[in-house]
């Protein structure tokens, strides 16, 4: 469920900043520093071509879908959701990673809706680790 | 039974953070464009002298102009070019719906500022000032704390590619000097007396514009065919 909140949390975030990338929303909430447009409207927003926003909308969403399926009856306390979770997180764990680390160190300016969408990719991976180690079959005697 | 109450629960609550996250997105662009008009028909006319003042983008023919007075020095000018004119260029200039006209208003205090806007008037005699003053404005802090700036302006004309001896005469002859003080001398008739100032079709706007603004703006007084159109602004008085 706490996944599914944080998915569905960050899907909103990826969709707010893709809205902005593709020229929907001119500026974005930011506590007046400018610093998310100047992150967004970097050469960085974009790999392969496509606004980073756009991996979150799809990556987010996708999170959403298995956690949901999760908590479908047929899944409840397997092992397989959770595990798909982790893997799926962990994925996103890295390239929030990666992306926060051109923040930093290449764009030298910090976008708060970034840094949200890496925490809340972080907590959902640590809670699907979680879940999916309590849900691992005991090894046999 | 039991167990799926808490479920039922939980979908409701996740729907309640969509529909409330959905919201205030909608209402950020909605909000955006309304005040957009309003500020529209409240703003004072003070129509620009036509004439071949400034330095233009777009067609002749778009429905809306804007005319900006900026100083090369100023933060909030080279904040618009680098965060908002590429948006403004890319999707409503070069599709026929806004002219951009360009005026250059050095701000009293500025000691580096008239340099530089000489320098971009001395590119624009070769037909590059626009790529002369994104050059300048988006090194503002190279040049702006220099003691003297022009070998670096000279560096972004050769960036440039632009023709140096040329660019050479027009600055030690300061021949590119009147189109910079006759856009100045504009600006004060206009009670211009901070950058950036906009003018929108001949009204004044009495704060900085952003690209949502501006879209705003023309979306309501050219509207896409085929899409609907935000309250009618009233003609110039």
């Amino acid at each position: 469920m706490a996944v599914a909140v944080l998915a569905l949390m960050g899907l909103l975030s990826s969709v707010y900043l893709l809205l902005f990338k593709l020229g929907v929303l001119g500026s974005l909430v930011c506590g007046g520093s400018g610093a998310c447009e100047r992150v967004q409207t970097s050469p960085y927003a974009q790999f392969l071509g496509i606004p980073v926003a756009a991996y979150g909308v799809g990556g987010f969403s996708t999170l959403l879908v298995v956690a949901l399926v999760g908590l479908d009856e047929r899944w409840v306390g397997r092992v397989g959701p959770s595990r798909l979770l982790a893997a799926l997180s962990g994925v996103g764990v890295l390239f929030a990673a990666y992306l926060t680390y051109l923040e930093i160190a290449v764009i030298h300016d910090v976008c708060l809706w970034c840094v949200l969408c890496a925490l809340l990719i972080t907590a959902a991976f640590a809670l699907s680790a979680l879940g999916a180690r309590s849900l691992r079959p005991a090894p046999a005697p | 039974m039991a167990a799926r109450r808490p479920l039922r629960t939980f979908y409701i609550a996740l729907g309640i953070i969509a529909v409330l996250g959905v919201f205030l997105i909608v209402r950020q662009a909605n909000d955006r464009g309304r005040s957009v008009t309003e500020t529209y028909q409240n703003a004072p006319v003070t129509p620009v002298r036509p004439g071949a003042l400034g330095n233009t983008l777009g067609s002749d023919s778009a429905p809306v102009e804007i005319v900006e007075f900026a100083d090369f020095e100023c933060p909030a000018c080279a904040r618009f070019a680098i965060l908002d004119m590429p948006y403004v260029r890319d999707r409503l200039i070069s599709t026929g719906r806004l002219k951009w006209r360009f005026m250059d208003f050095p701000l009293q205090g500025h000691t580096n500022s008239p340099p530089a806007h000489l320098a971009a008037a001395c590119a624009g005699e070769q037909g590059r000032f626009f790529e002369m003053m994104d050059a300048i404005l988006n090194r503002q802090n190279d040049w702006a704390s220099e003691r003297r700036p022009e070998r670096l302006l000279r560096g972004y004309a050769q960036g440039l590619g632009l023709d140096l001896s040329g660019y050479d005469s027009c600055m030690e002859t300061r021949r590119a000097q009147p189109q910079v003080d006759a856009d100045y001398a504009e600006g004060e008739r206009l009670g211009v007396n901070q950058t950036p100032t906009f003018f929108v079709n001949g009204r004044m706007w009495p704060d900085v514009l952003g690209y949502d603004q501006i879209k705003a703006i023309v979306d309501s007084l050219a509207p896409v065919a085929g899409r609907p159109a935000a309250p009618a602004a009233p003609a110039r008085r």
